[in-house]
Formats: structure tokens, sequence, C-alpha cells
């Protein structure tokens, strides 16, 4: 069954090069807990490039969260650090690819944004 | 609580105690043991027989550690104690505080001592904005320790008191029934650890490898910090005091964020900003890269591991932004407060892209110039893209989140620091010129970067095609000419100048964006009485409507302000005023122990002879402890050139011989000398 959680997993391999991320390097380990089921997946950071892989191989990191907490996450309706804080989620090792993972995520649903200016200038050049 | 506190800090861990060592905090007042924005001791009072300690002296030890000599009773003139207590705090994941009971007397005493324990939990913004609690508290006895909790959902925190001789514990403290024979000594050691429990399991609250050192490891890593930075040698006694002061205040104020590793960074300031704040640390570690370039590559890499990625309305979040403020505690983890992070700043974006520049030319470390690429360019993209909410080319900002966003997203951040000459305040956006001083300078140093690093001599034409125009429209807009000044911002829909005389014209120099025409009217009015106090450059000119010596960003003098001022009129060869500023704050901080405070009332020197500190100024403040670094590095005129470093001293006569040796850099390690040829005598005090 396709969750909010496994489409931006999909997502995420097919992603292709992400140059901001190539300041990191590294694996992460993301423990979905589902009930009594705990869902694998092993995100391995490399110059700017992200491989997912449904397994539970040697990690950095470790981000510990309920599947549905994670299905909130990836649609943009939790943030990584309150959830730590409240100790709805747990990380072990470094937060440095925890961190770059939230940055993955989509902002929540339906944002003002900026104010748009009426004669916005054009950037010169 | 009443009287002279006593403060340990070591990074975002700080105990503020009385002058015994005991703490009684009410809601409201900053007192306790606080970790991670969360006070986890409200109540820790010793006491004797039911009788409580008077304090004979303390010692300052370390920045993390503090001996009370006390003795039973109140102090009176004639002490004639048969008992005599020393209490002995270090920070540790907490604190570890040794007491020792000592009998003076020919006979042997039995005595009660005790420890009262009590945590409110509550989290800084609530003791700021005086809000109840809404989780439970549950203290209990455990296997031998005292479990102060507070629960709130999964949000657990508990702080864990433990001592090494048998104690009986109940829910609000330790007792310890004890004999001492006569001249003996009976001690114990009693910890306080911080921690939050999640699922099920007690966690010390830490991040990073700094945790958990021991007061030992702290000291020689103070000893290592001390001797790495350049040695000062100086005629003026007073200049060596503030000297190893700021060194030390700064390593107390160093902090590992989350994602920083073992690496640390400062802390804004205690005890309300004991955080990451964006603004802050770049500027202390701007002012501080002379001395402590490391500061400046944490601050890098951490700012830009929290860059915004989305657009975030709660939290003022753009892609490209850097941050303004985290917090740890229980409003941010449950969304009352935006700060997980908060990115409502206006001048951290550009302001990294200086620092990202600065740090190369000091480092020569082009590595973590191409790392950054990326956050450096997305930085650029903001000021662009997301800033201009004018439509007029200018950065300015307006927060989206109204209930608890900031009005004020410049260094002048509370409510009405933003007025017009005659007091009213105006509309939104804003755009203030310092902001534009900023990103006029960002743009400049990011086309070398792009030229050098980056392998993008287009992006470097266009930065500095961009630049240029920018100055050109700058120098038109914000030019006041029947006032001879800059106005404080552009505002409203209309972007209308705010007329209002503000220290803020001083941050433009720095930059270079002033016209040279123009630079000797601004200097002119940084030095009128109507601005420069005597000690420094007021927030606001006194001829102005919402003046107030006291008013937090409308009157009084920041030291880091001036140190920022003193640096680019240096720029613009106003040797002279550079240094008259640089003698005005330097000569305030002995009366500050030679720590100079957030900041001081804007009063004329000569009427108060001594400054007059803010009545709630944060000490030690990041950028005030950095600020006396930056004073010096001007008055030698310190700056790299390519790989070397140029020394060109303009210094004050009273100053007398300067010597800084062991500046580290690119070059390697380089010796600065000057000698004071310039009288600057007006006003100061013998």
């Amino acid at each position: 069954m396709t969750t909010p959680a496994r489409s931006f997993l999909d997502g995420l391999a097919q992603r292709g090069h992400v140059p901001w991320l190539e300041a990191e390097h590294g694996r992460l380990r993301l423990e979905l807990v589902d009930g009594d089921c705990v869902q694998l997946w092993t995100l391995a950071f490399e110059n700017g490039d992200v491989r997912v892989d449904h397994d539970d191989s040697d990690a950095d990191a470790v981000l510990r969260a309920d599947r549905a907490w994670f299905d909130r996450a990836v649609v943009g309706e939790e943030k990584f650090m309150p959830a730590v804080l409240r100790g709805e989620i747990s990380v072990d090792g470094g937060y440095g690819l925890v961190v770059q993972l939230s940055r993955l995520l989509p902002g929540p649903p339906g944002q003002s944004g900026p104010p748009k200016a009426p004669n916005r200038r054009r950037r010169s050049g | 609580m009443n009287g002279r506190t006593v403060k340990l800090l070591d990074g975002n861990t700080f105990v503020v105690s009385d002058q015994s060592g005991d703490i009684e905090a009410t809601p409201t007042d900053p007192t306790g043991l606080f970790a991670f924005d969360t006070r986890f001791l409200s109540t820790w009072v010793l006491t004797l027989d039911g009788t409580r300690l008077s304090p004979l002296s303390v010692d300052d030890l370390q920045y993390f550690q503090s001996r009370f000599f006390l003795v039973p009773g109140v102090a009176t003139v004639y002490v004639d104690a048969k008992l005599s207590v020393v209490r002995q705090r270090s920070l540790r994941n907490g604190f570890v505080e040794d007491v020792a009971v000592a009998n003076h007397s020919k006979d042997p005493v039995d005595l009660r001592v005790r420890v009262e324990a009590g945590s409110d939990f509550a989290d800084l913004f609530d003791i700021k904005n005086s809000t109840p609690k809404r989780g439970t508290h549950l203290n209990q006895v455990e296997d031998g320790q005292l479990v102060l909790g507070y629960q709130r959902e999964a949000f657990h925190r508990e702080t864990v008191i433990r001592a090494d001789q048998a104690a009986q514990i109940d829910e609000h403290g330790l007792t310890f029934q004890v004999h001492i024979e006569p001249q003996q000594r009976w001690t114990t050691q009693l910890s306080v650890t911080t921690t939050a429990r999640r699922r099920g399991k007690r966690l010390p609250l830490v991040f990073g490898s700094r945790a958990n050192r021991t007061s030992q490891d702290m000291e020689a890593e103070l000893k290592q910090w001390h001797s790495q930075a350049p040695k000062l040698r100086s005629d003026w006694e007073p200049l060596k005091q503030i000297y190893e002061r700021s060194l030390t205040d700064l390593a107390a104020l160093r902090f590992s964020p989350e994602v920083a590793e073992a690496d640390s960074m400062p802390a804004a300031g205690l005890p309300w900003f004991m955080s990451m704040f964006g603004r802050d640390a770049i500027v202390t570690s701007l002012q501080a890269i002379a001395f402590v370039p490391e500061l400046t590559a944490t601050t890098i890499r951490v700012l830009a591991r929290w860059q915004g990625s989305v657009i975030d309305d709660f939290r003022d979040e753009d892609p490209g932004r850097i941050l303004h403020e985290m917090r740890y505690g229980e409003t941010a983890a449950f969304g009352e407060q935006p700060h997980s992070p908060y990115y409502g700043a206006a001048d951290s974006t550009p302001l990294f892209v200086i620092m990202l520049d600065e740090y190369e030319q000091w480092s020569g470390d082009g590595a973590l110039v191409r790392r950054f690429e990326h956050a450096a360019r997305a930085a650029l993209n903001w000021i662009d893209e997301y800033a201009d909410l004018m439509g007029n080319g200018y950065i300015s900002y307006q927060r989206r989140n109204e209930a608890t966003g900031l009005e004020n997203q410049c260094w002048k951040d509370s409510w009405d620091s933003i007025c017009y000459r005659d007091g009213r305040l105006p509309g939104f956006p804003r755009a203030t010129c310092e902001l534009q001083s900023w990103a006029y300078s960002a743009k400049i140093r990011a086309a070398r970067l792009a030229r050098e690093f980056w392998n993008d001599p287009d992006y470097a034409d266009r930065l500095e095609r961009e630049a240029a125009d920018l100055k050109v429209r700058f120098n038109r807009d914000f030019w006041i000419a029947d006032r001879q000044y800059y106005a404080l911002a552009l505002a409203g829909p209309e972007g209308d100048q705010v007329d209002a005389l503000s220290s803020n014209i001083g941050l433009l120099l720095w930059s270079g964006i002033v016209d040279e025409d123009k630079a000797a009217a601004v200097a002119g009015h940084l030095m009128s009485p109507e601005l420069f106090s005597g000690w420094g450059v007021r927030t606001l000119a006194t001829t102005e409507a919402s003046y107030n010596p006291v008013g937090y960003h409308v009157g009084t003098v920041w030291p880091f302000d001036n140190a920022i001022i003193a640096r680019g009129l240096r720029r613009y060869g106003f040797h002279k005023d550079a240094a008259r500023i640089a003698t005005g704050i330097l000569d305030a901080a002995p009366y500050f122990d030679g720590r100079l405070p957030e900041a001081f009332a804007g009063y004329p020197r000569e009427e108060t002879r001594y400054p007059v500190q803010y009545p709630t100024a944060c000490s030690p403040q990041a950028w005030s402890t950095s600020t006396p670094l930056s004073l010096l590095r001007t008055l030698l005129g310190l700056d790299p050139s390519g790989d070397h470093l140029v020394i060109n001293p303009a210094l004050p006569e009273h100053i007398g011989h300067i010597e800084l040796l062991d500046i580290r850099g690119r070059w390697g390690h380089m010796d600065a000398y000057g000698r004071g040829r310039m009288p600057i005598t007006a006003q100061r005090m013998q």
C-alpha cells in the first residue's frame, strides 16, 4: 500500500542531484514504527545525491518515528525540531543528516508567502 | 532575587543564584538552573538546623565554577561562627556541588543539613510573559535520588538529584543527619542532572560531544583557548584585563547546537538569549575573527545547515533565508512560539555571505567557500527574490506571523525602534538603511568568491553590476539632502523616508555603500553631541522625539554597534573619530569589571561620569564580549590583503604601546605593534 512516507522516499530516490546537499555526506537510517512493525530505510547522502535503500545497513545516525508522524511530516504538517523537543521522535548519532532530510520536506500547505510587490522591479543583468 | 547574583554558564546551561549559592526563583525572574531554555531548578536552599547561611565571600573560580564561603545565620559585623560551610559548584550536565561543613569548636556537633529543592520547569518565555504551565509536575523519590519531573504529552523533563552521602530524601529535598568531631569536616557531593525522557528512557538533555565534560576538561580547554589567542601587551593596564575577560566570556558563551557536533559557536547572551541567534552569532564571530577564527567556521556550517528551504508563514521562513533564533523549550516544542527555528531577520542572510568572504580572507580556507557555494547563492537569491517586498530593489521586512513574529527584523528588533523624527511609527514593509549596506557588501564580496572559487565570472559580473546599481539608488533614495544624513528607513507601501537620525547611518560606512562626498557629513553627525554621548554613539539622537536615554533601541549606547561604526570610520579615513569611539567604549568597560554589557544608558558622559547600565541588559552578551576584540583590530588597523596581514595602527595617545602577538591567519602567525600618537583627551577621566 502506498503511504505518504513511501511516496516521499520513492520521490527522493528519483529526485536526482540536489546542489545544496553537496556539503553533506553520510548515511541516515529511518526507523518508521507502525504498531509492532518497524520499517527500515537507509538514506545515503553523497555529493548532493541521495540513495534510498529499504534495508538496515550501518548508519551514522538513526531517526526513529511513528510512521503516522512521518506521513504527516512529508506533507509539511510536522516540523522536525519541535517533534524532537516534544519527545515524539528520537535521533541517535548526529543531527546533521536529519536536519538535511527535514530540509527536503515540503513546507506547510496553504502558506501566503512574502507579499508580492505590485511593481516588482526586474533584476538588472 | 534581591542583591547581587552569582552566575555560572557554559553554552546554554547556566545557574543564577544569590551570594550564598541559594536559589529562590519567582515565576518572573530568570534565576535558577537553566538548560535548553528550561528552568530545571527554581528552589535550591541549603540550611543547617533550619538556619539559612550568609556569605562571607564568593570566588568566581572559572566561568563554570564558583566557591561560596558561608556561615550560619545573618551576617553581622562581628562573626564568631563555630561552623562554616564551603559550597563549590561546577557546571556539568546541570551542576555538581561539593558541600563541606567544618566544625571549628572544641566540641563535637550534631547537625541537620538540609537541601530544599524544587523546579517549576518554566520555559524562558513563560518567565518573560508570565504564562502558566499546561503540564503536570511530579516529584518522586526513587533509588536513593530525588527526581523532579514535568510532563506534557511526550514532553518530559526531569531534574535528578543525588548525594554521595546517606540522606533522607523526600519530595522536596534531602536531609543529612551529621555528626562532626571538633576541628573536623563533613562533606558531600550533590549532583543535579538535567534530563529528558524519551520512550521511557531517561537521557541527559544535551547535544554533541561537548556534553559531559568534567571541570578538569573544561579547565584544560579554557587554557588551550587562551593559549591559541594572540597575546596582548599594552601600556594601558585596563586593556589587558578587558582583553582577558573578553576571551574568557567568549569561551563561556560557546555552545554546541544540535548540528555542530564537537564544534561550538557563540550563544547570544545571559540570561535571555542563551541560544542560537543568527545575527548575534555572525556579528560575534566576525568581531572575534582575528582572535578566535574557529568560531566563524562553525557558525557558517551551522547556519548553512539550518538555511531556510520552504515558505512557512509561522516561522517567517523563505528558501535561502538564514535563521534568526532557535529555542529548545516547551513553547517552541508545542508551537506556541515559532523558534524551531524562527527566520524573522532581514540582515542575517546578507551577513552570512559577508561572513563567508571575511573568513576566507583571514583563513585562506577555499575549500569551505566551495563547500558552501550553494548556501551563499541561495542567500543571495533570497535577497533578490524574497526580501524585496516593496518592489523597489531594497531588502525590506514585514512579518507574516502576526501573533508571535517580530515586527522589526533588523538588529533593533524592539517594537518602537524604527520611528520618524516626530516619534510616529512608520508602516510596513520597512527597509532600514543598514540592510541595504549588508546587501551591497554581500554582493561585492560574493563577486570575489564567484570569480576566485566558484569559477563563475558571469555571476561575479552580475553581482558587481547589481551592487553598483544598488549604491547609486541607495545614495539617491535614502539621502535626506536638507539634513545631510541617510534616512533610517524607507517604509510603507510607497517607501517613504523615515527621517530619524540614528546610529544606523554609522553601519553604512563599513560596507562602502556611502558616497565619498557624503562620508564627512555622516561622520560629523556620528560625532555630534546629539549622537555621541562621550561613551559611544547612541542608537537614536537626542534631538528625536522618541529619544530616551534608557530606551532599549531609542537612545542607549550599544557597544557592538559602536565597534562596527568605528571600523567604518576607519575605512573612510576618519581615524581619529574611530579612535574616539574606541576610547569611549573601552573606557566604559572597567566600570563593569572589564565586561561590557549589552547596552548602557545614553546620558551624556559629563553628566553621569560613569556609564549607567541599561536596567535589564544581558551580561555577558556575545557581541558586547567580542566588541573589545573588534576595537583592537580597528585601532591596530588589521586587515588581510592577499596572503598578507596589513597593520596600520591609529591609536589614542593614552593607550601607549600595544603589541598583539601571534595573530593567526593565512599568513601563518604575525605580530602587530602600535604606539598611541593621537591625543584623545576630551571627557576622559583619569
